[in-house]
């Protein structure tokens, strides 16, 4: 009887305990939280019975609600669905060589010496750079360098090529950003791990294949998510390198063309929230995922 | 003794403060919005600030400080505009031409100035004010006009023994003649919308207008006429591409209009088809350097006539009445038109509405004004309406893609054919219409 109350004692001070720690976690998470909700969350749920109007100029007080036609329209029409594709295309691409190559320069450069670290800055540095400034300094390399040296036309000024230059210069902005992340993964794994495998007679690859890439996993998560939601909001690119080209144009493009330079502010919130939910949904997705592939390695 | 120290101090500090409070009470800020990103021609503008706010403090004992801010036109200036009146943010002075902004209008944002005295007492013609009205009202102060041609290197020119041509096959053959002697003909800059739209519009709206077609513009974007019902919108199409030709740089689609420039200034090519707003620019490159351009009008046929002048409202101002001191942006539009167009035009290389001039006015803009005055023009405010930026967007997208296939040889969005890039445009078009059905 006596064990038994000191069994629930206990009991109770570990979910007091709990208690406490969960309070404490909120605490930690509500300025955040607020700011999000005022600045994010919101003026989202704010403009969405905007996208069931046929509001137009957004000085304009006159509108009305179409029920779904916007989203009618949208689904339908050939420019929107070409803009998604675009997305899609740029950003799994984008995905794939931003990670690539930041993670090969985290290889490269895993080991710390002065060399590395002045290495690191360098690669880091272009990430520092205004994707506007990136753009523009890009379409002088395609155009006095690329087409000089090679006497083509520059990607940029292709529509079959636009996306591609797109993702060079993205990936080559961002891949300093993944490979610190890479980095500082692999810094994590404790040298015993090396030392015991090369005692035990594994070579380079067997190491890399059975220590590193399964305890860089949660990098990899990171990394992705983050590209992803990058990928699927690009928006300030396009707009410098792709203003008359469709073939170049993102929905996040889309929805500013259509709700402030063509006066569709209805139309172009409907599209807002139709990239809003393909971004959540496919986030979530992967980043699901992703940390299943973590638990099981 | 510390409460007398703390009370002197206050006083002081009171004191000082005063006079500061006094003179912020009493200064008039008047706030511009523009999309002049052209340094010479802010700074012009600048200067005649400083002449107004000189003025009044004279005549009226206020002080007028201005505060200016520059978007760029093509990307972010109307959803700066926009998004400020949205927010209740208003500017007192906003630049552009009132029939791209009639949502404004229609919102009581832009003042009324119809029969306004020195507006009236400007002479100036039916096309100048078609551009600054809308509905038959005047909404915006005109201040200078653009057109566009052919800025050619006159070096080069007379070192190969080159006349300005009359007609289009003297053009062409310039450019052959230009092109055996390993120079490009053209510096061309397709990345930009103007650039595409500015090829068209010689051909277009002097076509247009004399048909005339005056609702042109109105009747594309109603859906009552396709492109297809316009045969010069096929014409243009093909002496533009004729101008194009097979000597295309391999550069001229991926070119913004500052890139063309530089080539242009650097002797790769021998000619630049280019708007008179880019007089300045040229000007602030070629400072200290050996370098000396002319300009002609581009001849599309081989009548030998002389080509008609396209005439549009470039700067022009609109009057928020909501905004804080309309009064005294009025009286400063005011002041520009009647004490300064003569300073506007030297600083900004603008040829001004009025037709002003100097002794410092550079013989090109007089020439400008010289075609004008002359009425062989074809003017843009001759229109009943002009494209609104979705129905522009559209066209400029179709023409970039012809622009494209022509230099490229590529098939883009479709279009490899005058024929095809007529389907492409009108079913941008089409997508516009039915969008502002929704």
């Amino acid at each position: 009887m006596r064990q038994m109350s000191a069994k629930t004692n206990r009991s109770r001070s570990v979910s007091r305990l709990t208690k406490k720690i969960h309070i404490g976690n909120i605490m930690f998470l509500l300025p955040t939280f607020i700011l999000f909700t005022f600045v994010v969350l919101a003026p989202f749920i704010q403009g969405i019975p905007y996208s069931f109007t046929n509001w137009k100029s957004i000085v304009s007080t006159n509108y009305s609600f179409n029920k779904l036609a916007n989203y009618e329209y949208l689904l339908k029409n050939k420019y929107f669905l070409m803009s998604l594709g675009v997305t899609f295309k740029f950003t799994i691409l984008f995905i794939l060589s931003s990670n690539i190559m930041g993670f090969f320069l985290a290889l490269l450069l895993r080991q710390t010496s002065r060399f590395n670290n002045f290495s690191r800055t360098v690669f880091f540095l272009p990430f520092t750079v205004s994707v506007t400034a990136a753009a523009i300094v890009w379409s002088y390399v395609f155009t006095d360098i690329y087409g000089t040296i090679t006497g083509l036309v520059s990607p940029l000024g292709l529509e079959s090529q636009i996306v591609y230059a797109m993702v060079i210069i993205a990936s080559w902005r961002d891949m300093g950003y993944t490979m610190l992340i890479y980095i500082a993964a692999m810094q994590t794994i404790p040298k015993d791990f090396y030392e015991a495998a090369s005692i035990e007679g594994a070579n380079a690859f067997q190491q890399f294949r059975r220590i590193t890439l399964p305890m860089i996993v949660p990098a990899f998560t990171a990394n992705i998510t983050i590209t992803l939601a990058w990928g699927l909001r690009t928006f300030d690119l396009p707009m410098v390198v792709s203003t008359t080209k469709r073939a170049g144009q993102t929905t996040a493009v889309y929805v500013y063309q259509s709700i402030f330079a063509n006066n569709n502010a209805g139309l172009g919130q409907a599209a807002a929230i139709i990239l809003t939910i393909i971004l959540v949904v496919l986030t979530q997705i992967v980043s699901y995922t992703l940390r299943r592939i973590e638990v099981e390695l | 003794m510390k409460r007398v120290l703390a009370t002197i101090l206050s006083l002081v500090i009171l004191i000082g403060v005063l006079p500061i409070v006094q003179a912020e009470s009493e200064t008039i800020t008047v706030r511009t919005i523009h999309y002049m990103v052209e340094g010479e021609k802010a700074a012009g503008m600048e200067t005649i600030q400083k002449l107004f706010s000189e003025k009044i403090l004279e005549e009226e004992g206020k002080v007028i400080k201005f505060e200016n801010s520059a978007y760029s036109q093509g990307t972010d200036y109307w959803p700066q505009l926009n998004s400020s009146i949205n927010a209740s943010d208003f500017y007192d002075i906003m630049m552009g031409n009132p029939g791209l902004y009639t949502d404004l209008i229609k919102e009581g944002y832009v003042k009324d100035l119809t029969g306004n005295e020195v507006i009236k007492n400007l002479g100036l013609t039916s096309g100048d004010m078609g551009d600054v009205s809308y509905e038959g009202k005047w909404y915006a102060y005109p201040v200078d006009f653009k057109s566009w041609g052919v800025f050619y290197n006159v070096k080069m020119f007379e070192e190969l023994g080159i006349d300005v041509p009359k007609t289009e096959s003297e053009l062409l053959a310039i450019c052959e003649k230009l092109q055996e002697n390993n120079i490009s003909p053209w510096a061309e800059w397709y990345a930009d919308g103007a650039s595409v739209d500015i090829n068209m519009r010689t051909v277009l709206w002097t076509k247009a207008l004399a048909n005339g077609d005056k609702d042109l513009f109105k009747d594309l974007m109603s859906g009552d006429k396709t492109v297809h019902d316009y045969p010069y919108m096929k014409e243009a199409l093909e002496t533009w591409a004729r101008r194009i030709g097979n000597w295309a740089r391999p550069d001229a689609v991926s070119n913004k209009q500052t890139d063309a420039n530089e080539i242009f200034v650097s002797g790769k090519a021998g000619m630049l088809y280019q708007g008179t707003w880019n007089i300045g620019s040229i000007e602030g490159l070629i400072k200290d350097k050996e370098f000396e351009y002319g300009f002609f009008l581009c001849p599309t046929d081989d009548s030998g006539q002389d080509p008609v002048l396209n005439v549009q409202v470039d700067q022009a101002f609109m009057i928020n009445p909501k905004a804080n001191n309309p009064d005294y942006a009025s009286k400063f539009m005011e002041f520009w038109l009647t004490d300064c167009m003569g300073l506007w035009s030297d600083a900004s290389f603008q040829p001004g509405i009025t037709g002003a001039k100097t002794e410092n006015t550079p013989p090109l803009l007089l020439a400008l004004l010289e075609a004008k005055a002359s009425g062989n023009t074809a003017c843009y405010g001759d229109f009943t309406v002009p494209f609104t930026s979705a129905f522009t967007s559209a066209y400029r997208t179709a023409l970039t893609a012809f622009a494209a296939s022509i230099v490229t040889g590529e098939t883009q969005s479709g279009v490899n054919s005058v024929e095809t890039c007529l389907d492409y445009m009108q079913e941008l078009f089409d997508e516009e219409i039915a969008k502002a059905a929704l």
